[in-house]
């Protein structure tokens, strides 16, 4: 049926104003006669010049006669982004045509850096007086008329790399408009206005931008008079700035500043509440004195030589200062050696208020591991008492992440590492991927608690105390201390009934090793029936134990997980992160941001996580996994039509369309083809069931292979794998968490997931409440 | 905040009562406005939008009201909700066109531009004729009528 066509005009030109182009809407025409008319009502008409006709000829002709056959009364939006191939003329031309309409915005941009497209003042009147949003992108403003016209309605206005008749000019104008709140002003060699005057009593927001390197500096200025000022950006470089008024309103601000005369003068203003600092060296100019008493966000650019300097001095002015953000956004500026750690900020008295009173956030962008970083990081985790959330962002320049995380290999201090592509790092102009290793790191408050935890034992410990802390067992110094608000018995909590526990405590992310070591040893009997599946369980852990000190902290992941969902009271959702270089897993707390319904399954969805699982499934040579399958059988697969609805990918967890086609394993399990092919390039199992298909170095046959339809399965003796896995079904609440595949790879059962594999929940604890029902390969 | 907790049952055309707090009830303009103006009780009846679309339409709003709710990092909070807006509007064109005119009808701003930017994202870069295969237009031109209107306005199909 066509529904499209049956959709109110109104619904329709909505849809056709999102298109990217005129030239799209005008195609419209020939789909039917319903649509032949439609385009010339299009509320939004955008010209690109750059994108399908690159003759001039054809270009001009295609605005001339749209434009022309538009009927629409009122444009919202009119924008031309032209090239070189269109000059003044035919910009003039166009503008005479909208005369006549009510246009609302008005958009300009010129991308040529050689013919100057002149702009005569007079156009905007007419349908241009009307304007609220205007946009004008490298273009020569002549002013041909005794005073300038006036823009009643503009609120938004945008004037970049522009020219000008004369600063005189720029003055009229921005007086004339009496309701302009937002102004961005981006200067260009040879603009004419010596000194850009900004009066606009009703400006709420500013973005300013000087000249790199402006010649006859000082002669060039801006002088700005905007007392209801909120946000103010500024990336100053050249020429001078004076404020008429005191703008005691600024709430938020961005400075990029390359001299102290601007600072001294900002630098008084203490409304701010976000500040984003861009610096330069020092010199002993920074300004005693100014105090940010409500400052809250501050985030400082790292690419000056003296950031570290800076830092420390506004960090002393801003006593209460809750999050902390420090990103290379810039390139940096100079390979002259950046200062060394001051060693008098080690002091007590010397530590800024806010890192012992209110700071709760770090982050770290672009974190690249140099010494003068490294200390940064050990101070602000040395100092900040506060602190509930440091997330370190690496750059991934070099390999020795090792080294980069030297810091913070301590006691109490997590290392989680995330990889992930971050590509809005350069900013939306570039358009190149990097590549970055997070690292968050969880640091959690010291207390006295004296059990330590070694991670290379896998046990708790009585360290041995010397210059350093020590495990007495394996003279290694990885230990952690166990912190927390432990009752009478130490680390080693009753284990009774462990699901009380569970969520109660904020804290308790190191408490989750004792509790499931002493589950493990003694776990809670509900079944009859598991006794002996618990002391299989649990004799293999111990042969495994040392291996498996990993696994173990990701099951204690896993249930703490599984318990802050259940305890959906508790405002805490911890997140299970993966080191791919030391394979240590670890559970993260997150202030919850949404409701409980949340399944834990939502925070091991992702495209970073998934690679990283599969790196670490990969480099483990115990975790090799199934060999590939082979392609003779891959290509055998059936493809059906899927025809169930609410069927899932277990791999992309997306719902299959109806019918659309998917390939089908022979263990029933339905994938879609780019979603499996690849898996089975790596992988000869089914990444729900393991079911295995004949692999490339497989001789015999697998038909014997069954997969049991009650959640058991026999694994083949052939098969590396012998992790355990625990199986936290909560089938008595209905909330389950799907684990996407490749946790497949690396545990031989997956949880239930009850959309994609009805057969492989354990059924028969459905009811229980708090069953732990174990599932593992056989061993060997 | 008593009045937060307020709970609005909404009816589906089937008759299917949809319970949701006032404020996810008021994500929907028109609920709003009935809200305001006092014309209605704890139960309104959305006769033109059946249960499984009003169903959708109320896991948008809840998402969209929980997220605007949170304080804090709003970066990551606005990137969560372009995802989710995603996923929620990969739907096939059917649902996706009775989402639209739901969203229209009880005037959800935000859903609307979703929907229709989707779209507007199936239709760009399309020939005319995939156009049509894609969203089933019959193309009751002539093909004596459509060499006109290709004729006239030639200047819109030039390579």
């Amino acid at each position: 049926m066509d529904r499209i066509s049956q959709l109110p005009d109104e619904l329709l030109l909505k849809i056709l104003a999102m298109l990217p182009t005129m030239k799209d809407v005008v195609d419209t025409m020939l789909l039917s006669k319903r649509w032949q008319l439609l385009w010339m009502m299009v509320p939004r008409i955008k010209y690109k010049d750059t994108y399908k006709n690159p003759k001039y000829g054809s270009f001009s002709l295609f605005v001339d006669r749209s434009f022309f056959r538009h009927e629409a009364p009122v444009i919202e939006a009119l924008h031309f982004k032209l090239g070189s191939i269109c000059g003044s003329e035919d910009i003039q031309a166009w503008m005479r045509s909208a005369d006549k309409r009510c246009v609302r915005e008005l958009t300009i941009n010129i991308y040529t850096d050689t013919d100057s497209v002149l702009l005569p003042w007079s156009l905007y009147r007419g349908g241009c007086s009307m304007l609220v949003t205007l946009n004008i992108r490298n273009a020569v403003l002549v002013d041909d008329l005794e005073q300038p016209i006036s823009f009643p309605f503009l609120r938004t206005l945008s004037l970049e790399s522009m020219k000008y008749p004369s600063g005189e000019f720029v003055k009229k104008l921005l007086s004339n408009c009496h309701v302009l709140e937002n102004l961005v002003v981006e200067q260009c060699e040879a603009d004419n206005a010596t000194i850009f005057t900004v009066i606009v009593p009703s400006l709420k927001s500013l973005v300013l931008k000087t000249l790199e390197n402006k010649l006859g500096n000082d002669a060039h200025g801006f002088v700005i008079d905007a007392p209801s000022l909120e946000n103010f950006d500024i990336f100053h470089f050249s020429g001078f700035c004076t404020f008429e008024s005191n703008m005691s309103k600024i709430v938020e601000a961005k400075l990029v500043l390359n001299t102290w005369k601007l600072w001294k003068k900002l630098g008084s203003i203490a409304s701010f509440k976000r500040l984003h600092l861009c610096l330069p060296s020092l010199n002993n100019m920074y300004p005693a004195g100014s105090v940010f008493s409500s400052l809250v966000h501050l985030k400082i650019c790292t690419c000056e030589t003296e950031w570290v300097n800076v830092l420390m001095c506004v960090l002393k002015d801003s006593p209460s200062l809750r999050a902390l953000k420090l990103h290379q956004c810039h390139f940096l500026r100079s390979e002259e050696p950046r200062p060394c750690w001051n060693p008098a900020w080690n002091e007590p008295s010397s530590v800024p208020e806010c890192l012992l009173s209110s700071i709760e956030t770090f982050e770290w962008v672009k974190y690249e591991g140099a010494e003068e970083e490294k200390e940064v990081v050990a101070f602000v985790f040395r100092s900040a008492k506060c602190l509930k959330k440091a997330t370190i962002n690496f750059h991934s320049k070099t390999n020795d992440t090792d080294k980069k995380l030297e810091p913070f290999a301590r006691p109490t201090r997590r290392v989680i590492t995330k990889e992930e592509q971050d590509l809005n790092f350069l900013g939306s102009s570039e358009k190149k991927q990097k590549t970055f290793k997070r690292y968050d790191l969880e640091t959690m408050e010291e207390t006295m608690a004296a059990r330590y935890w070694c991670h290379m034992c896998s046990q708790m410990v009585n360290p041995t105390i010397e210059s350093e802390i020590k495990c007495p067992f394996c003279q290694s110094g990885f230990v952690e201390e166990m912190s927390g608000n432990s009752n009478g018995n130490g680390g080693l909590r009753d284990v009774q009934d462990p699901e009380t526990e569970f969520g109660t405590t904020d804290r308790a992310m190191t408490l989750w090793a004792p509790i499931l070591l002493g589950m493990m040893s003694s776990p809670p009997r509900r079944h009859g029936g598991e006794i002996d599946l618990d002391r299989e369980f649990e004799s293999l852990l111990r042969r495994r134990r040392r291996s498996s000190g990993n696994i173990l902290q990701l099951l204690q992941g896993i249930r703490a997980g599984i318990a802050s969902e259940y305890e959906s009271s508790d405002n805490n959702e911890r997140v299970i992160m993966i080191n791919p270089y030391n394979q240590s897993l670890v559970v993260r707390d997150q202030t919850q941001t949404h409701s409980a319904l949340t399944s834990l399954g939502d925070y091991f969805i992702g495209p970073g996580l998934d690679l990283l699982l599969q790196h670490l499934a990969e480099n483990d040579p115990n975790r090799q996994g199934t060999p590939p399958a082979r392609k003779e059988a891959v290509e055998a697969l059936p493809t059906v039509k899927v025809t169930e609805p609410l069927l899932q990918c277990s791999v992309c967890l997306d719902e299959f369309e109806r019918g659309v086609e998917a390939k089908e394993m022979p263990c029933k399990h339905k994938f879609h083809v780019k979603c499996i092919v690849p898996w089975l390039e790596i992988h000869s199992s089914c990444p729900v069931c393991r079911f295995e298909l004949p692999s490339g170095n497989d001789d015999g046959d697998d038909e014997s292979k069954v997969v049991s339809e009650r959640g058991t399965r026999t694994v083949p003796e052939s098969s590396n794998r012998e992790e355990v896995v625990e199986d936290d079904v909560r089938s008595g609440n209905g909330r389950r968490f799907s684990i996407p595949w490749p946790f497949s790879g690396f545990f031989s059962s997956s949880s239930s997931s009850s959309s994609s594999s009805p057969s492989s929940s354990g059924s028969a604890q459905s009811g229980e409440n708090n069953v732990y029902s174990r599932s593992y390969g056989s061993s060997r | 905040m008593s009045e937060s907790n307020k709970k609005i049952s909404l009816i589906s055309s089937e008759g299917e009562a949809f319970e949701v707090s006032e404020a996810v009830a008021r994500e929907f303009e028109i609920v709003a406005h009935m809200l305001e103006d006092g014309c209605s009780g704890s139960s309104i009846p959305i006769t033109t939008v059946d249960s499984n679309i009003l169903g959708k339409v109320i896991e948008y709003c809840t998402k969209h009201v929980e997220v605007g709710n949170v304080e804090g990092n709003s970066e990551k909070a606005e990137k969560d909700l372009e995802e989710f807006d995603k996923r929620f509007i990969a739907v096939e064109m059917n649902t996706l066109f009775s989402l639209i005119l739901a969203a229209n009808y009880l005037n959800v701003k935000g859903l609307l531009n979703i929907g229709c930017q989707k779209v507007a994202d199936t239709i760009k870069d399309m020939k005319p004729e995939e156009v049509r295969s894609i969203f089933n237009i019959e193309n009751d031109y002539t093909p004596a009528e459509e060499e006109v209107v290709r004729k006239e306005n030639e200047w819109a199909f030039q390579p």
